[in-house]
Protein backbone atom coordinates (compact mmCIF):
# COMPACT_ATOMS: atom_id res chain seq x y z
CA UNK A 1 0.00 0.00 0.00
CA UNK A 2 1.54 3.40 -0.72
CA UNK A 3 2.25 5.61 2.36
CA UNK A 4 -0.12 8.46 1.27
CA UNK A 5 -2.71 6.51 0.46
CA UNK A 6 -2.90 5.41 4.56
CA UNK A 7 -6.24 7.06 6.12
CA UNK A 8 -3.28 8.31 9.03
CA UNK A 9 -0.85 9.80 6.70
CA UNK A 10 -3.69 11.35 4.59
CA UNK A 11 -5.37 13.24 7.04
CA UNK A 12 -2.48 13.80 10.21
CA UNK A 13 0.50 14.18 7.76
CA UNK A 14 -1.18 16.81 5.14
CA UNK A 15 -2.28 19.09 8.48
CA UNK A 16 1.36 18.70 9.79
CA UNK A 17 2.94 19.67 7.11
CA UNK A 18 0.56 22.84 6.58
CA UNK A 19 1.71 24.00 9.97
CA UNK A 20 4.98 23.45 10.00
CA UNK A 21 4.59 25.76 6.72
CA UNK A 22 2.17 28.10 8.46
CA UNK A 23 4.55 28.55 11.33
CA UNK A 24 7.87 28.48 9.26
CA UNK A 25 6.67 31.74 7.26
CA UNK A 26 5.81 33.08 10.77
CA UNK A 27 8.82 33.16 12.51
CA UNK A 28 10.08 34.08 9.08
CA UNK A 29 8.20 37.17 9.17
CA UNK A 30 9.25 37.76 12.64
CA UNK A 31 13.23 37.32 11.99
CA UNK A 32 12.85 39.69 9.27
CA UNK A 33 10.95 42.18 11.14
CA UNK A 34 12.72 42.67 14.70
CA UNK A 35 15.73 43.12 13.36
CA UNK A 36 14.40 45.90 11.44
CA UNK A 37 12.51 47.72 13.94
CA UNK A 38 15.93 50.20 14.80
CA UNK A 39 16.17 50.91 11.20
CA UNK A 40 12.62 51.48 10.36
CA UNK A 41 12.76 53.96 13.80
CA UNK A 42 15.87 55.71 12.34
CA UNK A 43 14.60 55.90 9.00
CA UNK A 44 10.96 56.77 10.61
CA UNK A 45 13.05 59.60 12.18
CA UNK A 46 14.49 60.98 9.22
CA UNK A 47 11.32 60.60 6.81
CA UNK A 48 9.54 62.52 9.65
CA UNK A 49 10.74 65.42 8.58
CA UNK A 50 10.51 65.10 4.84
CA UNK A 51 6.98 62.52 5.17
CA UNK A 52 3.72 62.47 6.65
CA UNK A 53 2.98 59.41 9.28
CA UNK A 54 4.89 57.41 11.95
CA UNK A 55 7.31 54.54 11.32
CA UNK A 56 6.54 53.61 14.69
CA UNK A 57 2.97 53.32 14.04
CA UNK A 58 3.68 51.20 11.23
CA UNK A 59 5.83 49.10 13.08
CA UNK A 60 3.19 48.57 15.75
CA UNK A 61 0.88 47.83 13.24
CA UNK A 62 3.27 44.69 11.81
CA UNK A 63 3.44 44.20 15.25
CA UNK A 64 -0.46 43.78 15.44
CA UNK A 65 -1.05 41.89 12.28
CA UNK A 66 1.46 39.51 13.08
CA UNK A 67 -0.10 38.78 16.66
CA UNK A 68 -3.05 38.53 15.18
CA UNK A 69 -1.84 35.79 12.44
CA UNK A 70 -0.24 34.13 15.51
CA UNK A 71 -3.01 33.68 17.49
CA UNK A 72 -5.21 32.96 14.14
CA UNK A 73 -2.74 29.82 13.72
CA UNK A 74 -2.68 28.85 17.44
CA UNK A 75 -6.58 29.02 17.47
CA UNK A 76 -6.82 27.17 14.49
CA UNK A 77 -3.94 24.86 14.60
CA UNK A 78 -3.58 24.32 18.41
CA UNK A 79 -6.46 21.52 18.43
CA UNK A 80 -5.23 19.19 15.63
CA UNK A 81 -1.77 19.92 16.12
CA UNK A 82 -2.27 18.67 19.70
CA UNK A 83 -4.21 16.07 18.55
CA UNK A 84 -1.55 14.94 16.14
CA UNK A 85 1.41 15.26 18.63
CA UNK A 86 -0.54 13.40 21.25
CA UNK A 87 -1.42 10.55 18.90
CA UNK A 88 2.04 10.69 17.42
CA UNK A 89 3.74 10.69 21.24
CA UNK A 90 0.97 7.89 22.18
CA UNK A 91 1.70 5.97 18.42
CA UNK A 92 5.52 6.35 19.46
CA UNK A 93 4.99 5.38 23.05
CA UNK A 94 3.24 2.19 21.99
CA UNK A 95 6.18 1.45 19.00
CA UNK A 96 8.23 2.06 21.26
CA UNK A 97 6.73 -0.59 23.77
CA UNK A 98 6.10 -2.51 21.35
CA UNK A 99 9.33 -2.55 20.08
CA UNK A 100 10.90 -3.05 23.62
CA UNK A 101 8.42 -5.83 24.08
CA UNK A 102 9.75 -7.47 21.16
CA UNK A 103 13.01 -7.18 21.53
CA UNK A 104 12.36 -8.80 25.13
CA UNK A 105 10.77 -11.73 23.50
CA UNK A 106 13.29 -11.76 20.50
CA UNK A 107 15.50 -11.79 23.48
CA UNK A 108 13.57 -14.81 25.23
CA UNK A 109 13.23 -16.40 21.49
CA UNK A 110 16.93 -16.09 21.46
CA UNK A 111 17.22 -17.77 24.87
CA UNK A 112 15.19 -20.45 23.71
CA UNK A 113 16.26 -21.30 20.69
CA UNK A 114 20.02 -20.97 22.38
CA UNK A 115 18.54 -23.76 25.36
CA UNK A 116 17.04 -25.81 22.51
CA UNK A 117 20.17 -25.40 20.67
CA UNK A 118 21.77 -26.71 23.36
CA UNK A 119 20.18 -29.64 24.30
CA UNK A 120 20.11 -30.59 20.53
CA UNK A 121 23.74 -30.36 20.99
CA UNK A 122 23.79 -32.41 24.07
CA UNK A 123 21.25 -34.61 22.63
CA UNK A 124 23.64 -34.82 19.74
CA UNK A 125 26.77 -35.61 21.81
CA UNK A 126 24.88 -38.55 23.69
CA UNK A 127 23.45 -40.24 20.20
CA UNK A 128 26.80 -40.02 19.04
CA UNK A 129 28.13 -41.46 22.29
CA UNK A 130 25.56 -43.84 22.01
CA UNK A 131 26.51 -44.54 18.06
CA UNK A 132 29.89 -45.15 19.32
CA UNK A 133 29.08 -47.18 22.25
CA UNK A 134 26.63 -49.40 19.76
CA UNK A 135 29.28 -49.31 16.82
CA UNK A 136 32.01 -50.80 19.89
CA UNK A 137 29.62 -53.44 21.26
CA UNK A 138 28.73 -54.63 17.66
CA UNK A 139 32.59 -54.24 16.80
CA UNK A 140 33.24 -56.59 19.53
CA UNK A 141 30.11 -58.80 19.07
CA UNK A 142 31.55 -59.13 15.50
CA UNK A 143 35.12 -60.35 16.95
CA UNK A 144 33.56 -62.19 19.25
CA UNK A 145 31.36 -64.63 16.61
CA UNK A 146 34.07 -64.22 14.45
CA UNK A 147 36.14 -66.07 16.89
CA UNK A 148 33.50 -68.44 17.77
CA UNK A 149 32.99 -69.01 14.04
CA UNK A 150 36.78 -69.50 13.42
CA UNK A 151 37.61 -71.49 16.50
CA UNK A 152 34.49 -73.80 15.24
CA UNK A 153 36.17 -74.08 11.41
CA UNK A 154 39.44 -75.17 13.44
CA UNK A 155 37.74 -77.47 15.19
CA UNK A 156 35.71 -78.70 12.35
CA UNK A 157 39.49 -79.24 10.01
CA UNK A 158 40.63 -80.73 12.68
CA UNK A 159 38.18 -83.49 13.37
CA UNK A 160 37.62 -83.82 9.53
CA UNK A 161 41.84 -84.47 9.04
CA UNK A 162 41.30 -86.87 12.13
CA UNK A 163 37.90 -88.94 10.33
CA UNK A 164 40.05 -88.51 7.05
CA UNK A 165 43.31 -89.96 9.22
CA UNK A 166 41.31 -92.69 10.50
CA UNK A 167 39.60 -93.57 7.62
CA UNK A 168 43.08 -93.59 5.64
CA UNK A 169 44.82 -96.03 8.37
CA UNK A 170 41.67 -98.12 8.58
CA UNK A 171 41.84 -98.26 4.56
CA UNK A 172 45.54 -99.02 5.07
CA UNK A 173 44.97 -101.85 7.38
CA UNK A 174 42.54 -103.48 5.51
CA UNK A 175 43.73 -103.63 2.09
CA UNK A 176 47.28 -104.77 4.38
CA UNK A 177 45.18 -107.53 5.86
CA UNK A 178 43.53 -108.78 2.70
CA UNK A 179 46.89 -108.57 1.43
CA UNK A 180 48.03 -110.74 3.81
CA UNK A 181 45.43 -113.05 3.75
CA UNK A 182 45.55 -113.12 0.06
CA UNK A 183 49.35 -114.30 0.26
CA UNK A 184 48.92 -116.32 3.12
CA UNK A 185 46.18 -118.58 1.10
CA UNK A 186 47.95 -118.38 -2.02
CA UNK A 187 50.59 -120.13 -0.50
CA UNK A 188 48.67 -122.71 1.67
CA UNK A 189 46.73 -123.56 -0.90
CA UNK A 190 49.83 -124.03 -3.18
CA UNK A 191 50.99 -126.18 -0.27
CA UNK A 192 48.40 -128.12 0.88
CA UNK A 193 47.85 -131.17 -1.03
CA UNK A 194 45.87 -134.72 0.04
CA UNK A 195 48.19 -135.10 2.77
CA UNK A 196 48.05 -132.53 3.98
CA UNK A 197 44.00 -132.01 3.78
CA UNK A 198 43.74 -135.57 5.32
CA UNK A 199 46.71 -134.50 8.43
CA UNK A 200 44.62 -131.30 8.92
CA UNK A 201 41.28 -133.12 9.09
CA UNK A 202 42.73 -136.08 11.60
CA UNK A 203 43.83 -132.93 13.46
CA UNK A 204 40.84 -131.13 13.82
CA UNK A 205 39.41 -135.08 14.59
CA UNK A 206 41.72 -135.19 17.46
CA UNK A 207 41.05 -131.72 19.22
CA UNK A 208 37.45 -131.79 18.37
CA UNK A 209 36.37 -131.67 21.64
CA UNK A 210 38.00 -127.92 22.45
CA UNK A 211 37.40 -126.79 18.76
CA UNK A 212 35.20 -123.63 18.77
CA UNK B 1 4.17 -114.65 16.87
CA UNK B 2 7.56 -116.23 14.28
CA UNK B 3 7.17 -118.71 12.13
CA UNK B 4 10.18 -120.48 14.11
CA UNK B 5 7.63 -120.67 17.31
CA UNK B 6 4.74 -121.53 15.13
CA UNK B 7 6.76 -124.61 13.39
CA UNK B 8 8.21 -125.76 16.75
CA UNK B 9 4.36 -125.76 18.22
CA UNK B 10 3.06 -127.64 15.26
CA UNK B 11 6.14 -130.00 15.57
CA UNK B 12 6.23 -130.65 19.28
CA UNK B 13 2.41 -131.29 18.80
CA UNK B 14 3.00 -133.97 16.24
CA UNK B 15 6.01 -135.56 17.69
CA UNK B 16 4.00 -136.01 20.69
CA UNK B 17 0.60 -137.69 19.27
CA UNK B 18 3.89 -139.92 16.75
CA UNK B 19 5.55 -141.07 20.39
CA UNK B 20 1.90 -142.09 21.95
CA UNK B 21 1.20 -143.79 18.70
CA UNK B 22 4.32 -145.24 17.96
CA UNK B 23 4.83 -144.17 15.07
CA UNK B 24 7.26 -141.90 15.29
CA UNK B 25 9.73 -143.18 12.16
CA UNK B 26 6.44 -143.96 10.15
CA UNK B 27 5.00 -139.94 10.96
CA UNK B 28 8.56 -139.29 9.50
CA UNK B 29 8.90 -141.04 6.24
CA UNK B 30 4.94 -139.78 5.91
CA UNK B 31 5.61 -136.25 6.65
CA UNK B 32 8.94 -136.37 4.67
CA UNK B 33 6.21 -137.39 1.21
CA UNK B 34 4.61 -134.80 1.73
CA UNK B 35 6.82 -132.11 2.08
CA UNK B 36 8.82 -133.43 -0.55
CA UNK B 37 6.12 -133.62 -3.18
CA UNK B 38 5.54 -129.62 -1.70
CA UNK B 39 8.62 -128.49 -2.15
CA UNK B 40 9.59 -130.43 -5.54
CA UNK B 41 7.02 -128.73 -7.41
CA UNK B 42 8.14 -124.61 -7.17
CA UNK B 43 4.64 -124.10 -8.48
CA UNK B 44 2.68 -125.75 -6.47
CA UNK B 45 4.03 -124.28 -3.19
CA UNK B 46 3.75 -120.68 -5.12
CA UNK B 47 0.03 -121.80 -5.29
CA UNK B 48 -0.11 -122.74 -1.62
CA UNK B 49 2.03 -120.19 -0.15
CA UNK B 50 -0.30 -117.46 -2.05
CA UNK B 51 -3.17 -115.44 -0.31
CA UNK B 52 -4.97 -114.40 -3.27
CA UNK B 53 -5.98 -118.19 -3.56
CA UNK B 54 -9.17 -119.66 -1.72
CA UNK B 55 -8.41 -121.71 1.22
CA UNK B 56 -10.99 -124.01 -0.60
CA UNK B 57 -8.74 -124.61 -3.69
CA UNK B 58 -5.87 -124.97 -1.58
CA UNK B 59 -7.76 -127.98 0.71
CA UNK B 60 -8.57 -129.31 -2.61
CA UNK B 61 -5.46 -129.27 -4.13
CA UNK B 62 -3.61 -130.69 -0.68
CA UNK B 63 -6.42 -133.38 -0.47
CA UNK B 64 -5.35 -134.44 -3.86
CA UNK B 65 -1.53 -134.60 -3.09
CA UNK B 66 -2.82 -137.02 0.30
CA UNK B 67 -4.95 -139.39 -1.44
CA UNK B 68 -2.03 -139.82 -3.83
CA UNK B 69 0.83 -140.01 -1.26
CA UNK B 70 -0.26 -142.75 0.93
CA UNK B 71 0.87 -141.15 4.26
CA UNK B 72 0.00 -142.66 7.61
CA UNK B 73 -3.60 -141.53 8.89
CA UNK B 74 -1.70 -139.17 11.71
CA UNK B 75 0.08 -137.58 8.81
CA UNK B 76 -3.09 -137.04 6.79
CA UNK B 77 -4.78 -135.33 9.45
CA UNK B 78 -1.90 -133.27 10.64
CA UNK B 79 -1.64 -132.14 7.14
CA UNK B 80 -5.32 -131.08 6.45
CA UNK B 81 -5.32 -129.52 9.82
CA UNK B 82 -2.05 -127.63 9.11
CA UNK B 83 -4.01 -126.19 5.56
CA UNK B 84 -7.19 -125.72 7.26
CA UNK B 85 -5.13 -123.54 9.74
CA UNK B 86 -3.54 -121.74 6.55
CA UNK B 87 0.02 -122.91 8.03
CA UNK B 88 0.87 -125.55 5.26
CA UNK B 89 3.92 -122.70 4.03
CA UNK B 90 5.34 -123.86 7.07
CA UNK B 91 5.15 -127.50 6.31
CA UNK B 92 8.82 -127.56 5.26
CA UNK B 93 10.03 -126.25 8.54
CA UNK B 94 7.96 -128.12 10.47
CA UNK B 95 9.63 -131.06 8.73
CA UNK B 96 12.96 -129.98 9.54
CA UNK B 97 11.81 -129.32 13.98
CA UNK B 98 9.87 -132.73 13.78
CA UNK B 99 12.88 -134.73 12.57
CA UNK B 100 15.01 -132.99 15.06
CA UNK B 101 12.83 -133.40 17.98
CA UNK B 102 12.30 -137.37 16.68
CA UNK B 103 16.19 -137.93 16.86
CA UNK B 104 16.22 -136.14 19.86
CA UNK B 105 13.37 -138.39 21.77
CA UNK B 106 15.05 -141.55 20.13
CA UNK B 107 19.02 -140.44 21.44
CA UNK B 108 20.17 -139.13 17.94
CA UNK B 109 21.48 -136.14 16.18
CA UNK B 110 22.12 -135.02 12.83
CA UNK B 111 25.52 -134.20 11.89
CA UNK B 112 26.95 -132.26 9.42
CA UNK B 113 30.89 -131.91 8.32
CA UNK B 114 32.13 -130.02 5.72
CA UNK B 115 35.40 -130.30 4.43
CA UNK B 116 37.62 -128.89 1.54
CA UNK B 117 38.76 -132.64 0.02
CA UNK B 118 37.27 -135.76 0.70
CA UNK B 119 37.93 -137.78 3.54
CA UNK B 120 38.60 -141.35 3.62
CA UNK B 121 36.25 -143.89 5.24
CA UNK B 122 38.84 -144.47 8.03
CA UNK B 123 38.78 -140.56 8.83
CA UNK B 124 34.93 -140.84 8.47
CA UNK B 125 34.58 -143.49 10.68
CA UNK B 126 36.73 -142.00 13.56
CA UNK B 127 34.99 -138.39 13.07
CA UNK B 128 31.51 -140.09 13.80
CA UNK B 129 32.73 -141.85 16.39
CA UNK B 130 34.15 -138.79 17.87
CA UNK B 131 31.23 -137.32 17.90
CA UNK B 132 29.15 -139.86 19.03
CA UNK B 133 31.32 -140.04 22.22
CA UNK B 134 31.07 -136.63 22.36
CA UNK B 135 27.28 -135.76 22.07
CA UNK B 136 26.07 -139.62 23.70
CA UNK B 137 23.93 -139.87 20.36
CA UNK B 138 23.44 -142.13 18.17
CA UNK B 139 24.85 -139.61 15.23
CA UNK B 140 23.83 -139.71 11.49
CA UNK B 141 26.42 -138.17 9.73
CA UNK B 142 26.60 -136.02 6.07
CA UNK B 143 29.47 -134.94 4.57
CA UNK B 144 29.91 -132.42 2.13
CA UNK B 145 32.91 -130.79 0.15
CA UNK B 146 33.56 -127.52 0.24
CA UNK B 147 37.06 -125.72 -1.22
CA UNK B 148 36.59 -122.64 -0.24
CA UNK B 149 37.13 -123.41 3.56
CA UNK B 150 40.81 -124.34 2.00
CA UNK B 151 41.87 -126.97 4.68
CA UNK B 152 40.43 -128.47 7.59
CA UNK B 153 36.76 -128.91 8.79
CA UNK B 154 33.43 -128.25 10.05
CA UNK B 155 31.31 -129.78 11.99
CA UNK B 156 27.34 -128.77 12.75
CA UNK B 157 24.84 -130.46 14.80
CA UNK B 158 21.69 -128.88 15.47
CA UNK B 159 22.67 -124.75 16.51
CA UNK B 160 26.71 -126.04 17.57
CA UNK B 161 29.07 -125.23 15.38
CA UNK B 162 32.69 -126.33 15.57
CA UNK B 163 35.02 -124.80 13.02
CA UNK B 164 39.03 -125.91 12.46
CA UNK B 165 38.61 -124.83 8.70
CA UNK B 166 41.85 -122.69 7.38
CA UNK B 167 39.14 -120.03 5.75
CA UNK B 168 38.25 -119.50 9.21
CA UNK B 169 41.53 -118.83 10.69
CA UNK B 170 42.52 -116.80 7.79
CA UNK B 171 39.83 -114.96 8.65
CA UNK B 172 40.62 -114.43 12.32
CA UNK B 173 43.80 -113.52 11.16
CA UNK B 174 42.79 -110.58 9.16
CA UNK B 175 40.23 -109.85 11.96
CA UNK B 176 43.46 -109.50 14.16
CA UNK B 177 45.42 -107.28 11.93
CA UNK B 178 42.78 -104.88 11.70
CA UNK B 179 42.42 -104.87 15.47
CA UNK B 180 45.83 -104.33 16.17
Amino acid sequence: MNLAQSPRWSRRGFAYVGLVCVVATAAALALLLVPAAPALAAEGAAAGSEEHGSPWLDFAYKVVNFAVLVGLIVYFARRPLGAFLSGSAGETLAAFIGSRKAVEEAAAELEEQKKKLAEMENELRRMTEATHADAAAERQQLIAEAEAQAHRIREQGSRQIEQEMAKARAALKMELADEVVRLAEGLIRARVDDAQHTRLVGEFIDRLETAK
Amino acid sequence: MSAGVISRRYAKALINLAVNAGQVDEVAAGLDTVADAMSDSPRLGVFLQNAKVPQPAKQETVNLILQRAEVPPLVDSFVRFVTHKRRIALLEEIRQVFHRLADERQGRAQAEVTVAAPVSPEQEAALLAKLESMTGKQITLSVRVEPDIIGGAITRIGSTVRDGSLRTQLTNLRQSILEG
